[in-house]
């Protein structure tokens, strides 16, 4: 690149001054003041059918202007997924807080008394609350009709309360585990952990004469919300127009149909604008979140440190309804971690029960399998005395590297993260206090093998009469600087300053499909396209400009908000007077198109089909000191070294392994929903303890370049992994600080003094 | 029944007819339309919703309107002077102590009232100052730096 380039460069984000203002607006910020207020009544109990139900008195209740239940909603089922839920409960409930009625009413005392109002006469039924009892023969169904569940292309296990199962295996487990010198096997297991976003779930729909509506929703899947919507409510899409606001934070909250479906019906019924809230104890029963998970783990090594087998079991409470992108086989794989393993015998499930839906939560499912192996690992390389991070780097996953779900791995950076690991416990020593210790876990994402079908995304790049650009994209900005580096991108490739680029996003409408703002996936794959699309307006403005200058195209530069001749530069023209030219030009005002390159970049992805190109791989180090009496820990530093591909902007890359590395802090050490029966018990933000500006560590940290064939300009994912490997490498430093084992989650004082107590 | 209280809210006296339960948060989202204080738990538990009353800060979504009555109400919108940025503002943008920003003007009021109090905390003093208000994104580091960066543009240390 250019001397001038942007990239790489720590560019501030353009939103952070209305921000800072208290201007922006997030979801019912901008709800008309006529707005009606919507309610959701929801069950209580964990498993009942719905014998009677009675709406009338809620109806007569002066200010009530709709009720709605199961009976005004098409009989059909949807799901981001799986299409196992209805708007309302039909004949049963399956869970605490799954929606049985909604009113809308002309404020919120109002709605409250005629939630009141409604009586549902249930017969409770019994629960299954764990997926062992789930999967044992004569369990209560929660599902009794699943086989009938939609699309066909979700594959499911089908028998019981069984949605999914896998097995994925290698060589032979049994022979290799007779050959090995040291063998550990142990079982673990992590809790329901919830999103915590400060803002919860709030939409607003209106609906005009023509029967058009629109949704605003603090969601970052626009095109996904909206096709659930509509095939939850008999719409055609062109009569939905979801445009995202604002949203206060995500960490896999916003990517599902969660209330939408609600406020637009209401807004259906009553012709008028709508809103909805979610309480902070909806939060908990009524979205859904991180799923618990329950690891049976068994590793084999050679006296050298070699691993050469792993046996595993990995089921997942999934609650009533899934909401959890069906990728159960690259899941199950994460047990043998970022390792060469040449036996295994994976088997892993998703299973129904009656507790509150699961669905996504920051790194979806990679915490859990990762705190197992990792933890497992940590163990062998303690029983054949070798340094831990020693043992990885033996072992370590390379490039062109077959893995575990039958992929080839290439542009990995993992050995470069445990050497920079390695390099900093060098640099800091041995912690001399007493009860104090590091320990080092790693973690991996995004292990999927490139796939037929291309980016589903694309953008539109506008240049205006004075050369400055407009930016026409799906995704929408979590708050993690998402439309900060899109605009990045165009103004790089068009070389022009950076806030000559505004930006137009996520809004059904008006704005090209986008899958969503997820999985770390938005500057490699988003990013991609948005650099497709400033490409082919480059290549417009170049074609005008040979025109105009008569020099031919391939002879022709672009800086500095000028196109001109490489041989005699002052022949040249700027992008303004292209495009102001472009307006009556034979090809059209400028409007670049992600499409446009698209068959070539298809073309390259056709060749490395079945590789994994953008693998993430990180290591961690943490620094405890255990208190032996109380079991309390406290975590004195941090180190992360993470492979990034490409720092693109290295303030916002630093911006998000920092809370990631707090996020896996939290259900390291503290967080937990804690379940009974189905119930609830701790549905707010001071039982339920995320972490507080007190209890976070220095954090320093080592960003690894290998650059991704596709991402763009290199970079790879960034937002995810940190809080992946947070709980082993916390559950390591324990046990090398006092000797102790924890092997649930979270690490809390009384697993850590039990844990002193059963040590050998 | 309703009341009539007057409300002075970023130096501005409104005339509102509240119900006694309704608590100062309501009052100032949803009566006076002023959407920069956040609402994220209804009891106090996450700081989204910090204003200063009187000097100090409080969480609104537990202070009742009608306890307002009378009182000095500074909320974010009344922290820019004249189009320009309170150094908490401008250091929060410079530092990237921004995300999602749902926290941020809770975060700020809060640093306010503690960098009235003390011009010049400590590390430790901050991170204590704000330990009430919850942030999911930032993991509160480049925050912290921007109230100490702040605290420095606004009372810079003796040479």
């Amino acid at each position: 690149m250019t001397a001038t380039s942007l990239i790489g460069q720590s560019i501030v984000k353009p939103d952070a001054r209305d921000k800072a203002l208290g201007r922006t607006q997030y979801g019912v910020d901008l709800k008309p003041r006529d707005a009606l207020v919507a309610k959701v009544l929801r069950s209580p109990h964990p498993h009942a059918r719905i014998l009677r139900m009675d709406v009338s008195k809620a109806r007569q209740l002066p200010g009530v202007v709709a009720v709605v239940t199961a009976e005004d909603t098409p009989a059909v089922h949807y799901g981001r997924w799986v299409h196992d839920r209805t708007v309302f409960a039909r004949d049963k409930v399956r869970h605490v807080g799954e929606p049985v009625a909604a009113v809308a009413a002309v404020d919120e005392d109002t709605a409250e008394e005629a939630l009141d109002l409604i009586s549902v006469e249930y017969e409770q039924i019994p629960e299954v609350v764990d997926p062992q009892s789930a999967m044992a023969p004569g369990a209560p169904l929660v599902h009794e009709d699943m086989a009938s569940y939609g699309p066909s292309t979700v594959r499911r296990g089908g028998q019981g309360n069984i949605l999914d199962q896998t097995v994925i295996s290698a060589g032979d487990v049994e022979k290799a585990l007779a050959q090995c010198d040291v063998v550990q096997r142990q079982s673990y297991q992590a809790p329901a952990t919830h999103h915590g976003t400060i803002q919860t779930h709030e939409a607003v729909a209106s609906v005009d004469a023509t029967g058009k509506v629109t949704l605003w929703s603090a969601t970052k899947s626009a095109f996904a919300v909206r096709q659930t919507v509509c095939l939850a409510l008999g719409l055609p899409m062109s009569r939905l127009r979801l445009i995202v606001t604002a949203m206060g934070g995500d960490f896999g909250a916003r990517g599902t149909a969660v209330i939408e479906p609600i406020v637009v019906l209401l807004a259906l019924k009553t012709h008028r604008p709508v809103a909805l809230t979610l309480t902070r104890q909806e939060e908990f029963t009524g979205t859904s979140y991180r799923e618990p998970a329950y690891m049976e783990l068994e590793v084999g090594a050679k006296k050298d440190g070699t691993l050469l087998a792993v046996r595993g079991k990995y089921t997942i409470d999934t609650g009533a309804y899934h909401d959890s992108v069906g990728h159960l086989r690259p899941n199950t794989a994460m047990l043998v971690g970022p390792y060469r393993v040449p036996n295994f015998h994976l088997e892993g499930f998703v299973v129904y029960t009656n507790n509150v839906p699961r669905g996504h939560v920051r790194a979806p499912r990679a915490p859990y399998p990762i705190f197992a192996i990792e933890s497992l690992i940590d163990a062998v390389a303690d029983k054949l005395g070798m340094d831990p991070v020693e043992m990885r780097l033996k072992n370590a996953v390379q490039n062109g590297d077959t893995v575990p779900i039958g992929a080839v791995v290439e542009h990995v950076g993992f050995t470069q993260t445990l050497q920079a690991v390695s390099a900093h416990l060098e640099k800091e020593g041995k912690p001399q206090a007493p009860n104090q210790a590091w320990g080092v876990a790693a973690g991996q994402w995004s292990i999927h093998p490139i796939e037929s079908g291309g980016p589903t995304s694309a953008a539109y790049v506008k240049v205006n009469e004075d050369g400055t650009a407009v930016l026409v994209t799906g995704v929408a900005d979590q708050g993690a600087g998402q439309h900060a580096l899109m605009a990045q991108i165009v103004a790089e490739v068009l070389s022009i300053p950076y806030d000559a680029v505004s930006l137009v996003a996520a809004d059904t409408d008006l704005t090209p499909y986008e899958q969503a703002t997820g999985g770390s996936r938005t500057t490699y794959r988003a990013g991609t396209t948005v650099r497709l699309a400033a490409e082919d307006a480059r290549r417009q403005l170049i074609s005008l400009a040979s025109e105009r200058l008569k020099v031919a195209g391939a002879d022709l530069g672009m800086e500095g908000g000028k196109v001109f001749s490489r041989e005699a530069p002052e022949v040249s023209v700027t992008l303004a007077a292209l495009g102001a030219a472009s307006l009556g030009s034979r090809g059209g005002p400028i409007m670049g198109s992600s499409n446009a390159g698209r068959a070539e970049l298809m073309e390259a992805m056709a060749k490395a089909h079945g590789t994994v190109d953008g693998p993430i791989y990180c290591c961690h180090a943490a620094q405890v000191e255990v208190d032996p009496e109380t079991g309390q820990v406290k975590v004195l530093k941090y180190f992360v070294a993470q492979d990034v591909g490409r720092a693109l902007n290295p303030k916002l890359v630093e911006a998000q392994i920092q809370g990631g590395v707090v996020f896996g802090l939290g259900g390291a050490l503290t967080e937990a929903v804690a379940e009974q029966q189905g119930h609830v018990l701790n549905a707010n933000l001071l039982d339920y303890r995320q972490p507080v500006a007190t209890s976070v560590p220095p954090i320093e940290m080592t960003l690894i370049e290998e650059p991704s064939q596709f991402g763009p300009w290199g970079a790879k994912g960034v937002g995810e992994p940190p809080t992946v490997p947070v709980g082993a490498a916390i559950a390591n430093a324990i046990f090398r600080a006092v000797g102790a084992r924890v092997t649930t989650l979270p690490l809390t004082p009384d697993r850590v003094v039990q844990a002193l107590k059963n040590r050998p | 029944m309703k009341q009539l209280i007057s409300l002075k809210v970023n130096g501005t006296t409104h005339e509102v007819a509240v119900e006694p339960y309704w608590t100062l948060l309501n009052v100032i989202r949803d009566h006076l339309g002023l959407t920069g204080t956040k609402r994220g738990c209804d009891s106090g538990d996450c700081g989204a919703c910090t204003v200063i009353m009187n000097g100090k800060p409080v969480n609104s979504c537990l202070v009742l309107a009608v306890d307002a009555r009378d009182r000095d109400i500074l909320t974010i919108e009344g922290l820019a002077q004249d189009g320009k940025l309170h150094p908490l503002q401008e250091a929060f943008i410079e530092k990237g102590g921004i995300q999602c920003g749902y926290c941020t003007p809770g975060m700020i009021m809060m640093a306010k009232a503690l960098l009235d109090e003390n011009p010049r905390p400590t590390e430790a003093q901050v991170r204590q100052a704000i330990a009430g208000n919850l942030c999911r994104c930032t993991g509160y580091v480049k925050i912290v730096e921007a109230i100490l960066a702040a605290s420095e543009a606004m009372t810079p240390a003796k040479p």
